[in-house]
């Protein structure tokens, strides 16, 4: 037996021993599944587009600013949002699944009219996909006591299989009535291949009823050789779904400004035909929003015979459904033809009514329908707050159903010409809610103009450098907030070497400020991570650092800030950002550089080693600096094997560093007057 | 009902489907996460939420290609999470080209390893332990799964050259750990 072998018996073997065969998980993941459908629906919000869908136009609230602190912790962008500046955003979301979508053939225009006993029925449109059938129609002069019935589709020679529920949505006045039904299952040729168009002779059939339901009469409308599509249609409603044994399906839900109507059927195998007595449900304009909307219990539900045997019921709700998008619908319990009650978690989520459909050619029928959300896959994203200024962008995104242990570790920002902008990026979770990050990008270069006009890219993955498995577009539009800015020129000398605020960039939410200063030898020199800016109440440490001048680098990075002349030719200049903004009222700004750090050699030469060792023993601080190498590279760092009482490792490796000379005192401290 | 017939009921919704799928790959998958988070109830959580999300994603499952991969390593990788989050990271030391077999050969296939299986089980078991959770991760991928290095870098969506490197650390690592052992 080889190693590799014996390596793969050792731990079947060692797996055998503790994870027995009998190993039974399904009670515990049927009832989870059942218990957790909530959840479920919100991770099945799958609001499928088509591949080509249109623009979702939306808008976030104007009001957004005075929530940003909630998303936002440093104080540049906490004095944003309570400052209130922000007063309009015009974010767009643009559905932008992957891969690139292809424009798609629109439904086709019918306009065929009929009038049966003074109604005038007009069939508007057909559009037939390979899983999903719709058409929309009008209707004239229906007196108040009738209603529309769910339309009936059939297709010639062709027969629908794998039914997976309908809808019908109904809207407008008693004058005019407008609909939209589809239903879903599968129509296909008998030569279909999954790439090929076919076509099917369309009937359709359009029922009156009474007050009782029944049909009084049906308008018949034929459309002969009519396509049926083949783009993907990624989003499921949830058709039928089990619980204590018993599944029920939902077969169809009508909405009407008035009331919604759904049909119930249950399937009991062990003979006790349980009906349904009440069931619940929310409405809303999208998943995201339906599990905000309080249940609406149903009102009236009529038992319907069926010839399969299923128990069936037409359950009212007296909620309107104009404008739904999605739903949400349960039953808890059932009860038999003794009193015996069954209780159970039936759930269905609707992420695919008709009012939320996209059919290619046609308007959205839901033009109200929300902003700034995108789906894509199982997950949803909102982006909830946006900002911009010069120095600074600022989004706060919640992303429903995303994967435990997943983040936004690839974003991307983009000009309206498609180029991406050369920004620094962090995407962190935030603590308001699970799924919620805050974005902050701070470009190189200043963003000019009055208005930002380009696109967001968020891709999710597990792990950062990984492969996102879903990629997020929302393309913005939004004001920028210019900086202001400031030129001290102001020169201090302090410990012999002379340092320069030449100039300041202030926007509400961040300050850049631009620095030259004599380096006390040619090493490497940094503005120490602790130096500290505060304008008005607000303070905070170094977020971001550019090298821009250094006589002893052959002047590297010159040119980088082309919008500012280095006006020295000796020394280093750089552009230090700090997220403390401008309050938009007089106030001071204070710059304090209290030391100036030298950054750490690659190889600390080791009599330097020694010699720090030998001062830190004196205050008895035993250490030592260790170096490795390995395949992939060396490191080094400091081992401490004795210090005295109270004193941090951190405050040891400090002071290692002032022994071997790596900080330069200063301070020097710049009070500068800010005037908006 | 065939695992076909199971797939395509659960894309449909119905949770009937992953019955079957349940009571065909869970042990196999309670082992698998088991070997990698090394806590047999944490495995089955691990499995559990396995399950679970494949019924949600199945929507996005191409039914021609077989459940089993594709469910292991959706295991694999929440299992890998699951470990990094319940320990620390345990420190990757320097890979090495050696061939880590030999030392682990030349014990495994000794008289004395022979008398003593089940001490040879358990020092690999201890070893393991104390592998960083992604090296243990990408060890039952490579020998318990037996999956090959490209199947493992498509699947994690990595370079091959980075699941060489995973395997060679794990196996570094395991060859002193082993080693150790036998010399001691």
């Amino acid at each position: 037996m080889n190693a590799k072998t014996r390596l793969k018996t050792a731990l079947e073997t060692i797996a055998q021993r503790d994870i027995t065969e009998n190993t039974n998980l399904w009670p515990r993941i049927a009832a989870h599944i059942e218990r957790k459908d909530t959840h479920r629906m919100n991770a099945k919000l799958k609001l499928t587009w088509i591949v080509a869908s249109v623009l979702l136009g939306l808008i976030l609230a104007a009001t957004v600013a005075y929530a940003l602190y909630h998303y936002f912790n440093d104080p540049g962008l906490k004095s944003t949002g309570e400052a209130g500046l922000i007063t309009e955003l015009d974010v767009k979301a643009q559905p932008s699944p992957l891969p690139t979508a292809t424009p798609l053939e629109p439904a086709i225009q019918i306009g065929a009219e009929q009038m049966l006993e003074g109604i005038t029925v007009t069939l508007d449109w057909v559009y037939l996909n390979d899983v999903r059938q719709a058409l929309g129609f009008s209707a004239r002069g229906l007196p108040t006591e009738l209603k529309l019935g769910m339309p009936q589709m059939s297709f010639g020679v062709l027969t629908p299989e794998q039914v997976r529920g309908a809808g019908l949505a109904v809207q407008g006045s008693s004058e005019v009535i407008t609909g939209t039904y589809v239903i879903y299952q599968i129509v296909r040729e008998e030569t279909y291949d999954g790439l090929t168009e076919g076509h099917a002779n369309v009937s359709i059939e359009l029922p009156i009823l009474d007050k009782e339901g029944q049909t009084l009469k049906a308008f018949q409308f034929d459309v002969p050789e009519a396509p049926i599509h083949l783009e993907p249609v990624l989003g499921l409603n949830t058709y039928a779904t089990r619980s204590n044994s018993v599944e029920m399906r939902l077969e169809w839900i009508k909405l009407t400004p008035q009331e919604t109507q759904a049909r119930l059927c249950t399937d009991s195998p062990d003979g006790q035909n349980w009906d349904i007595r009440t069931a619940a449900i929310q409405l809303a304009e999208t998943t995201v929003a339906v599990m905000k909307v309080p249940p609406v219990q149903s009102q009236q539900l009529i038992p319907i015979h069926t010839e399969n045997g299923a128990r069936c019921v037409e359950v009212t709700f007296p909620v309107g459904g104009q404008g739904a998008g999605a739903l949400h619908l349960t039953v808890n319990q059932l009860t038999n033809s003794n009193g015996q009650t069954l209780d159970g978690t039936w759930v269905f989520d609707w992420a695919q009514l008709p009012g939320g459909v996209q059919i290619p050619g046609m308007a959205s029928p839901t033009p109200a329908a929300p902003l700034a959300t995108q789906v894509v896959g199982e997950m949803t994203a909102t982006l909830i707050q946006a900002y911009t200024d010069s120095n600074r962008l600022a989004f706060a995104v919640h992303i429903e159903g995303l994967p435990e242990g997943y983040g936004l570790y690839d974003v991307v920002l983009k000009d309206a010409n498609g180029n991406e902008i050369n920004a620094g990026f962090s995407a962190n979770p935030t603590d308001v809610e699970p799924g919620t990050f805050s974005i902050i990008v701070s470009p190189v270069s200043s963003l000019q103009g009055e208005r930002f006009l380009g696109q967001l890219i968020m891709g999710v993955s597990a792990a950062p450098g990984e492969n996102a498995t879903t990629v997020f577009r929302f393309d913005l539009d939004l004001p920028v907030y210019p900086a202001l800015i400031l030129k001290p020129q102001q020169v201090l000398v302090a410990n012999g070497v002379e340092m320069r605020l030449d100039m300041a960039k202030i926007t509400p939410s961040f300050t850049q400020v631009y620095l030259c200063y004599q380096k006390p030898t040619q090493n490497d020199w940094m503005i120490d991570g602790s130096s500290v800016l505060q304008i008005g109440a607000d303070q905070s440490q170094i977020e971001g650092y550019s090298l821009v001048f250094d006589a002893d680098m052959g002047n590297i990075g010159k040119g980088l800030k082309s919008d500012w002349v280095i006006p020295v030719n000796i020394g280093r200049c750089v552009v230090v950002g700090y997220p403390v903004g401008h309050h938009n009222r007089p106030e001071t700004l204070t710059l304090t550089i209290g030391e100036l750090e030298q950054s750490l050699p690659e190889v600390i030469p080791d009599e330097q080693i020694q010699m720090a060792r030998q001062k830190l023993r004196q205050e008895s601080i035993e250490m030592d600096w260790v170096v490795s190498f390995g395949n992939g590279g060396g490191g080094a760092g400091p081992v401490i094997t004795k210090k005295p009482e109270g004193m941090t490792d951190t405050e040891v490796i400090r002071r290692f560093y002032e022994v071997l000379g790596y900080y330069y005192p200063g301070p020097w401290s710049f009070v500068v007057p800010v005037n908006p | 009902m065939d695992e076909q017939t199971a797939i395509q009921r659960l894309k449909r919704g119905d949770i009937g489907g992953l019955d079957l799928l349940v009571h065909r790959y869970q042990v196999k998958a309670v082992r698998t996460a088991y070997l990698v988070t090394h806590n047999a109830a944490l495995a089955e959580d691990v499995v559990q939420e396995s399950f679970i999300q494949a019924y949600r994603a199945i929507g996005g499952f191409d039914a021609g290609r077989p459940f089993e991969p594709w469910f292991l390593q959706s295991v694999v990788h929440a299992a890998l999470k699951a470990a990094q989050k319940a320990e620390r990271q345990v420190l990757v030391e320097p890979g090495s080209d050696e061939p880590w077999f030999e030392d682990l050969l030349g014990w495994a296939e000794s008289a004395e390893a022979e008398a003593e299986t089940a001490a040879f089980q358990q020092e690999i078991w201890d070893a393991l332990q104390r592998l960083s959770p992604r090296q243990r991760a990408v060890v039952v991928q490579r020998y318990f799964l037996e999956m090959s290095e490209k199947d493992m870098a498509a699947q994690i969506g990595a370079a091959p050259g980075t699941v060489k490197w995973l395997l060679n650390a794990a196996r570094s690592r395991l060859r002193i750990l082993l080693g150790r052992r036998s010399v001691e």
